[in-house]
């Protein structure tokens, strides 16, 4: 492997978008950071602005409302990347899905590749750090 | 006293009043027209507004709804807690006399009325959106993409600014800002790094979680309510339940009772932890945000091994609660939680002296009581400037508050600012923790019911309920059809009310405190953002494509892109 | 010669290694781990085998993704503040005495030397991010370049105090030269000075990401961002063997007993910093002017006192 890829392994920074969900998935990602779970361990940050990321986490259903603005953030995270979209939410609605629902999309998939899905309502810290470990496999088979 | 209400209303209705008493609530058919000249002499006798809101009525008009809560006036009615006041509007013609322009505490909702329900509240001084982008039309104007001249003057509090100001203002804080996760802006308006105006917008996570709770049907709402928020679900689940539970005449069991106050309160403490954590956090102390996540992960085992799940539990029913809670469990939580007191008893206060903080936090976001009350601010927000309102106490949900029975207390602060705010939250984990232990010490020793038995048929069609949630009041309303089902549910949440109140707040303040003061009154906007009223006839308005084009076109104005 | 070479590694590695303890300090004194030494025997597979080099990592990974040039900036100033504060950062490596070798920092007036480079080096780092024509890059920028103002003031006092009373310019006859009393003062100021050149808390305003996203970094991806952290870390390295060269007075030891001095002190400081790091929350600029200005008047008064003593 080279130096390079192995780095992508070593070192993923995470913007987390918070697209109209409940916040119970968003307190489990800030839990993973806790003393707890302490993804540092392994070199994964959280970063402030998405032109620094390599993963993006998408957390809820997807308001219609703030369609543009997610895609924006997207565009603005640099190549290589990888979504990771978690809660059942994320994944297609959720609970929240119902074909008479007009106000939310129930999942990104049609705004942007989604590269790995992390089902649950919420899910555990364990199954989010699980679902960023798979991501960054991706991240590093990507040029 | 008790006639004081009666008799005022009755200046305005010489030939009788049309009222019922129903439960602790006594509502009251008024007309239209008066429903301003009735606030202004509810407000005067120093009642507050729980919620102004509207239901559709299909073929008869809108029937517009104002709850009043007057436990902390001088009236008293008995047991009477609430007034509702009713007016029927034509779909017509749905206009009426806006309360918003004697208090603040009604702009927000009528705003909500008017951009969801189309109902114009005649005089209502800010009309732009709060919910859906400014540009959307309202679903009866449809043809309206102009946006209202705003009328700047009124003789309460002036919270916004101009609308062409709020387009050009310096720095949009959001939607996307990593001092705030969820999506919202507040436009702020900076000399230098003072802040001289400030104006927010939110709705960015409309969900329409009520409409969808309509077409569910009040038994399966409750686990749509507890997703309204992950935060605070233990509360919104239990103001569902009580709401629910006020449609009918049950008994409910006295451990179920137990549980529903212990989870509750586990549920304020953690989301106490998390915002002190969140605050810590946004004055760059990673240390104090590490520290409070992890002692918030002990609550997190409890509530895990108490009803399975860690955020959102599962176990609110109609009648009772699902799970019980076994002897070891109960003795093994309540050793963990005095740990947990001892320790944090401590902590909070090396927080509370730290000087950095202080300087921090202190007069930041200065709200006096005043203030918080012509807002209409609710939970720790109101109760750090001074003004004793609980509804644990007030107006207790379904479960054991009684103050004879578990010894607890109100928590305020003089200080009115942020430090205060911080206080009571800190002192209010302490309280809890009491609570807890009260609560596992009975669960300990006794055993019993956990669920009693539901009717078929609810006995009244409609109900109010009401729970002290982490973040202040929230409100719940129910209305059935004849047949039983859910015709409408309004929910009205703490940080509907308090947002609206960041405004005033950041007058003043430095830039570096937009954070700080957004984050003091812990807004949660996946609660405040709930909203869906709007019919079916409409929705081809909003069809998606438009709104994209719509919303890019905003965004662009606003320099977002 | 050969030493000159030698000590773009170590400087380096030394840089990356600081910078690596201020990470993993901070986590166990926030009751984490931190990047591991030793990865789990499970995952060494994958997640490789020790993190001690963590930050070279990010700065590979960083040069390996696509760098995006906002519309809205001046191109020119945007794309090469970041190399020449890079450079200024890394000649200044040169001029700094390591542990008994004095490298050039013998030439004439060395002193003035590195103090204009690192002066240069943090100019660049404010210029670049004004380029990028982001408000929160701007407002970062003016917390930074008022902070920079302010430690400056006790930066320089405190060189030239020494420079005063050691009775020259030159950096390495300042460092063998006998230890006495202004350099516990100078070095103290010296020391507060760091605090806020090197963003430790309750200085790291310009980089509040609660407050102003990620300050003047804002705009900045991939590659331009990775030759910043590099900075950074080459910045790391000036500054503590500055401080060490200094004032204390390790290099007139012979080099086996200096080394390893050096290590221990360095070590030893990156501890203190960390732990002020870890305890405070951060300050509004405005009450970290005025504390900085109280703090850098009082040991400027009592500098001069033992100076002039
Ligand atoms: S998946 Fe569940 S917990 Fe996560 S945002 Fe959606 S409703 Fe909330």
């Amino acid at each position: 492997m080279s130096l390079l890829k192995k780095s992508r392994i070593y070192s993923p920074w995470l913007y987390h978008l918070h697209c109209g969900g409940c916040n119970g998935c968003d307190i489990e990602i800030l839990a993973a950071l806790s003393p707890r779970f302490d993804v540092e361990r392994f070199g994964i940050q959280l970063v402030a602005s998405p032109r620094h990321a390599d993963i993006l986490l998408i957390t809820g259903p997807m308001p219609k409302q703030i369609l543009p603005m997610a895609k924006r953030v997207y565009e603005q995270v640099p190549d290589p990347k990888v979504v990771v979209a978690i809660g059942s939410c994320a994944c297609g609605g959720g609970i929240f899905y119902d074909p008479e629902n007009y106000a939310i999309l129930g999942t990104p998939d049609s705004l942007m590749p989604i590269d790995v899905y992390i089902p649950g309502c919420p899910p555990k810290p364990e199954a989010i750090i699980n679902g960023i470990v798979q991501g960054i496999l991706k991240l590093s088979k990507k040029s | 006293m008790s006639e004081n209400i009666i008799n005022r209303i009755k200046e305005i209705y010489p030939n009788g009043l049309e009222y019922e008493i129903s439960g602790n609530w006594l509502i009251i058919k008024v007309k239209p027209e008066e429903l301003d000249k009735i606030a202004k002499i509810m407000i005067n006798l120093g009642a507050r507004i729980n919620h102004v809101t509207a239901i559709d009525l299909e073929s008869k008009g809108f029937e517009i709804i104002n709850v009043y809560d007057i436990t902390h006036t001088n009236i008293s009615l008995d047991n009477i807690t609430n007034i509702i006041f009713k007016a029927n509007i034509s779909k017509i013609k749905p206009e009426y006399p806006s309360i918003g322009k004697i208090t603040w505490q009604a702009v927000w909702a009528e705003k909500e009325l008017k951009e969801l329900l189309g109902i114009n509240p005649i005089g209502l001084p800010d009309s732009r959106h709060q919910f859906l982008p400014y540009e959307w039309p309202n679903p009866v104007e449809s043809k309206l993409r102009e946006i209202p001249e705003v009328n700047i003057d009124g003789n309460y509090l002036q919270l916004k600014m101009p609308i062409k100001e709020a387009y050009q203002s310096l720095i949009p804080i959001g939607p996307y800002h990593p001092g705030v996760i969820e999506g919202q802006v507040v436009y702020v308006k900076v000399e230098g790094e003072e802040i001289v105006a400030a104006d927010i917008k939110t709705g960015f996570h409309h969900r329409g979680i009520m409409k969808l709770i309509e077409n569910r049907g009040y038994n399966r709402g409750v686990f749509l309510a507890e997703r309204i928020c992950g935060i605070c679900s233990g509360a919104h689940g239990l103001a569902y339940i009580t709401c629910a539970e006020n449609l009918f005449d049950i008994e409910i069991p006295e451990r179920a009772l137990y549980i529903r106050t212990l989870l509750a309160e586990l549920n304020r403490i953690h989301s106490h932890l998390l915002w002190l954590g969140v605050v810590a956090d946004v004055i760059g102390w990673k240390t104090g945000f590490m520290y409070t996540w992890g002692l918030r992960e002990r609550i997190l085992d409890i509530i895990e091994s108490i009803t399975g799940n860690r955020i959102t539990y599962g176990i609110w029913r109609i009648g009772g609660v699902s799970r019980d809670i076994s002897k070891e469990i109960a003795i093994k939580a309540k050793r963990a939680i005095e740990e947990l007191k001892e320790e944090f008893s401590k902590m909070a206060l090396e927080i509370a002296n730290h000087p950095v903080i202080k300087s921090r936090l202190i007069s930041v976001g200065k709200l006096t009581y005043q203030q918080a009350f012509n807002g209409g601010a609710v939970g720790p927000t109101a109760r750090g400037s001074g003004w004793k309102i609980d509804v644990r106490k007030d107006n207790p949900p379904h479960a054991i508050y009684d103050q004879s029975i578990i010894s607890w207390e109100i928590v305020t602060d003089e200080g009115c600012d942020s430090y205060a705010r911080m206080i009571v939250r800190i002192k209010e984990v302490l309280v809890s923790t009491d609570i807890v232990i009260q609560c596992l010490d009975y669960l300990s020793k006794r055993s019993g019911e956990i669920k009693s038995k539901v009717e078929e048929k609810p006995s009244k069609i409609e109900a109010i309920g009401l729970n002290e949630a982490p973040r202040g009041e929230l409100f719940y309303y129910m209305k059935l059809y004849e047949n039983n089902s859910l015709q409408a549910i309004r929910i009205r949440t703490p940080s509907y009310r308090n947002n609206a109140l960041i405004p005033l707040m950041l007058i003043g303040c430095n830039l570096a405190d937009v954070p700080v003061v957004m984050g003091s009154i812990d807004q949660c906007l996946a609660c405040t953002d709930r909203i869906e009223v709007i019919k079916n006839n409409h929705r081809k308005i909003m069809r998606w494509e438009d709104l994209i084009v719509m919303s890019v076109n905003m965004s662009k104005k606003k320099g977002l892109l | 010669m050969i030493e000159l070479i030698l000590i773009i590694f170590t400087s380096f590695f030394l840089g990356l290694f600081y910078s690596f303890l201020i990470r993993k300090f901070s986590a166990r004194l926030q009751w984490r781990i931190g990047p591991l030494v030793f990865m789990y025997k499970d995952l060494r597979s994958i997640m490789g085998i020790t993190r001690i080099i963590q930050p070279l990592y990010d700065i590979i990974k960083l040069f390996g993704k696509k760098t995006i040039i906002p519309e809205s900036s001046r191109k020119r100033l945007f794309i090469y503040s970041p190399y020449i504060s890079l450079i200024f950062a890394f000649i200044s490596i040169f001029f700094i005495p390591f542990s008994g070798i004095s490298l050039l920092s013998n030439v004439p007036y060395s002193l003035v030397i590195v103090s204009y480079l690192l002066i240069g080096s943090l100019l660049f780092m404010i210029i670049g991010p004004i380029a990028s024509g982001s408000p929160w890059a701007f407002i970062g920028v003016r917390r930074e370049a008022e902070l920079f103002l302010v430690t400056e003031f006790g930066f320089i006092i405190s060189l030239f105090s020494m420079a005063i009373s050691k009775n020259s310019l030159i950096l390495w006859e300042i460092s063998i030269s006998e230890f006495n009393l202004v350099n516990i003062t100078a070095g103290l100021l010296m020391f507060t000075s760091i605090l806020g050149k090197l963003h430790i808390k309750p200085f790291d305003m310009s980089e509040a990401e609660a407050e102003i996203v990620a300050g003047p970094y804002t705009e900045y991806s991939g590659k331009l961002l990775g030759i910043y952290y590099l900075t950074k870390i080459f910045l790391i390295y000036d500054f503590i063997a500055l401080f060490i060269s200094i004032f204390i007075p390790i290099n007139t030891l012979p080099i086996y007993l200096s080394i390893p001095l050096f290590l221990i002190i360095s070590i030893l400081i990156i501890f203190i910093l960390s732990i002020i790091h870890v305890l405070n929350p951060r300050y509004r600029i405005k009450n970290a002017l005025i504390w900085y200005i109280k703090i850098i008047s009082i040991l400027c008064l009592i500098n001069i006192i033992t100076m002039v003593m």
